[in-house]
């Protein structure tokens, strides 16, 4: 049982609109939630480490790992990517 | 009495400051969950609703739940990415709201740590998660 297993077998509530304790409402986008990709793909350029398209798509650099999560079909070593290569970058 | 009035004051500042020192501001379970920015949690140990462990993969054990402290959430796993908002709803339930769904996950925190967090689903199985 994996982690999403376990996450969707909780005690279930209908949502009223969800109540965060922890932060401010963000502003929803016009289109609806379902088709909002949950990811969009990126061509490794010459230079690129994870590290840095996770700084360029997140802003943070030590989020490198969720795009190797993402792609351990195609980064085996997250050391070693190369140009060309089509990656997926999750949305956060 | 003037002379007795100074030193009464310096006492009572340095009481004053030897209490202050002594208070540690406490996390609420949100901030202990998300740190400031966001925390990465791994599986550790996972119970079935018996109560028996259940045998955690090493695959199982990279996948990633990220919490962020502006509510949103993201599960990482081999076949992709899960998002939505998360919430602690009375200090002991964790709510997870999975984008897309119209109904809210709700999990009972029995353990909580900076470090570790159990967990235990509406069916009685349970998971301990701790830090990257």
């Amino acid at each position: 049982m994996g982690l999403l297993d376990f996450f969707k077998k909780g005690e279930e509530k209908k949502v009223e609109p969800l109540k965060q304790q922890t932060a401010p409402i963000q502003p929803k986008p016009s289109a609806p939630t379902s088709s909002v990709p949950t990811s969009q793909e990126y061509t490794i350029k010459s230079g690129d480490s994870l590290s840095k398209i996770a700084k360029q798509f997140y802003g943070d650099a030590s989020k490198w790992s969720v795009i190797h999560m993402a792609n351990k079909d195609i980064i085996k070593d997250p050391n070693l990517i190369h140009p060309n290569q089509k990656i997926k970058i999750p949305n956060l | 009495m003037k002379n007795l009035f100074k030193p009464l004051i310096i006492i009572i500042t340095s009481l004053f400051l030897l209490a202050s020192c002594g208070e540690k501001k406490s996390e609420s379970p949100s901030e202990i969950l998300a740190g400031t920015g966001s925390k990465a949690w791994q599986i550790s140990k996972q119970l079935d609703s018996q109560g028996d462990k259940e045998k955690v993969s090493s695959e199982v054990k990279d996948e990633t739940l990220n919490l962020y402290s502006n509510g949103k959430f993201s599960i990482v796993d081999a076949s992709g990415t899960a998002t939505g908002m998360w919430s602690v709803v009375g200090s002991e339930k964790l709510s997870l709201h999975f984008d897309g769904e119209n109904v809210t996950e709700n999990f009972t925190i029995t353990e909580l740590k900076n470090d570790k967090v159990a967990l235990t689903a509406g069916d009685g199985s349970a998971m301990i998660l701790k830090t990257k």
